[in-house]
């Protein structure tokens, strides 16, 4: 199982690999800061989905726990242990 | 040959091939490029649409598309009577200016488009441009917004006109515009609100609609014109069908979660209503819900034999649905598939209802 610490750099590589998103930090707001937009939210859900072996579904969808690399990464290590 | 376009008992459209210049999906009939080869496809759909007897053609609008009033000019130039069924959205144009373009073509061209009108289903497209009013007022504001148009083509007086979103103060219309060129108004909702709407505005209300069966049990209210959307692929034997229909519409992950996301932020009842159709109803039945959740299309997809598939059409016929409009057509093939099915569908319909009229005179001896 990953560490927390993993998990956020790997979420981290997500952006920078297949969004081509430099994100300032793990905490960084990303939809208030634009980084992130719905195009990129919609492909960085097919990434997860692809790098990590979840499925996402609607109840999973909830945009304020995509709102920081933190968060998101938080949001698959809650998927994982669901595993 | 059944003249499908005016034969007084059904209206149908097909749908404009669109342009956007970002795709959230691969989606069939959206093109990215400009340039001849996109006014090239627009101009060839409208003349097989016009061939085959259609009304008009549906020609979208939101904001990754180009403008739909330049294709509108488009269509018109290049046939004879078709109608363009132009999608307006109340916040790009003030309605002084949708009544003059529809009266410069009347002007220019002696032809006559039809408006459907949108409150907005994107809260996305809405909120890029500023705007966050609630989806009921929406709807209110799309009712005066329309009432300003009709207003402003259908009086040869000076118009007076103050509600809460529009106001006109002493404004005539110039060019004026033929009685006889005034456009059909249609509306897109489901919700209370969008009835309402229709009813105020004597528009027709069109729906993604759910299988027939639905409306069988629950009658469309009475007072209002209901149309319906929807894809049709159809052909002489069934697995033909299906396996046009899953070539042309694969399963895409990338489409489902962006149907799940519209799923989340849409304010839309029918998208939600359509979400909710059982699963179950969907598998192998005529009716088919696997490019909507595949965020390929909106519409629900009848996939069959001629004979299903205009028995179904005929149902829909027969429960009160006037206006169909088809989804973008992937070539001039499909356009001579769906004629099959809506002329056997009427003649479905006119059939039972003779077998009707009889019925009720043997009763009535």
């Amino acid at each position: 199982m990953l560490t927390e610490g993993a998990l956020r750099d790997q979420v981290n590589s997500l952006f920078v690999d297949h969004l081509s998103v430099d994100v300032p930090s793990h905490e960084t707001d990303l939809l208030e800061s634009g980084l992130l937009d719905s195009l990129g939210f919609v492909e960085l859900l097919v990434q997860i989905e692809k790098k990590f072996g979840v499925a996402i579904g609607l109840e999973d969808i909830e945009i304020d726990r995509f709102r920081s690399v933190s968060m998101i990464a938080a949001c698959v290590g809650d998927k994982l242990k669901g595993m | 040959m059944v003249n499908m376009g005016s034969n007084g008992a059904v209206d149908i459209f097909t749908t404009c091939p669109g342009n956007t210049s970002e795709a959230v999906a691969d989606r069939p009939g959206f093109y990215t490029e400009g340039g001849p080869s996109y006014i090239k496809r627009v101009i060839d759909v409208a003349r097989w649409s016009e061939e085959c007897g259609f009304k008009g053609i549906l020609i979208y609008i939101d904001n990754s598309m180009v403008d739909n009033w330049k294709l509108a000019q488009m269509v018109i130039e290049h046939t004879e009577r078709l109608v363009p069924l132009l999608a307006v959205q109340p916040i790009y144009m003030h309605p002084y200016w949708v009544a003059k373009q529809i009266a410069t073509f009347g002007h220019l061209y002696g032809r006559q488009v039809a408006l459907n009108m949108l409150a907005g289903a994107f809260p996305l497209d809405l909120k890029e441009l500023g705007d966050t009013t609630p989806h009921d007022d929406r709807y209110k504001r799309m009712t005066e917004y329309a009432t300003a148009i009709v207003k402003l083509l259908e009086s040869s007086s000076p118009v007076t006109y103050e509600s809460d979103y529009y106001k006109l103060n002493h404004v005539k219309m110039k060019p004026p515009l033929p009685k006889h060129l005034m456009p059909a108004v249609l509306l897109s909702g489901s919700s209370d609100a969008g009835m309402q709407a229709a009813r105020a505005l004597g528009a027709v209300a069109v729906r993604y609609p759910k299988p027939v069966e639905f409306y069988e049990q629950n009658p469309l209210e009475t007072g209002i014109q209901f149309g319906i959307r929807l894809g049709i692929i159809a052909r002489e034997y069934k697995e033909q069908a299906w396996a046009i229909a899953r070539a042309r519409f694969p399963e895409d992950r990338k489409g489902q979660l962006t149907h799940l996301l519209a799923e989340k932020v849409s304010d839309s009842v029918w998208h939600h209503d359509l979400s909710g159709v059982k699963k179950d109803l969907t598998e192998g039945y005529p009716y088919w819900l696997g490019p909507f959740q595949n965020y390929k299309t909106f519409c629900p997809y009848l996939v069959g034999t001629y004979r299903e598939v205009s028995e179904i059409v005929a149902r829909y016929m027969a429960v009160g649905f006037k206006t169909f409009i088809t989804d973008i057509l992937p070539d001039k093939e499909e356009l001579f598939h769906q004629k099959i099915v809506f002329e056997l569908a009427l003649q479905l319909k006119q059939i039972g209802q003779r077998g009707g009229a009889v019925a009720s005179e043997v009763g009535q001896r």
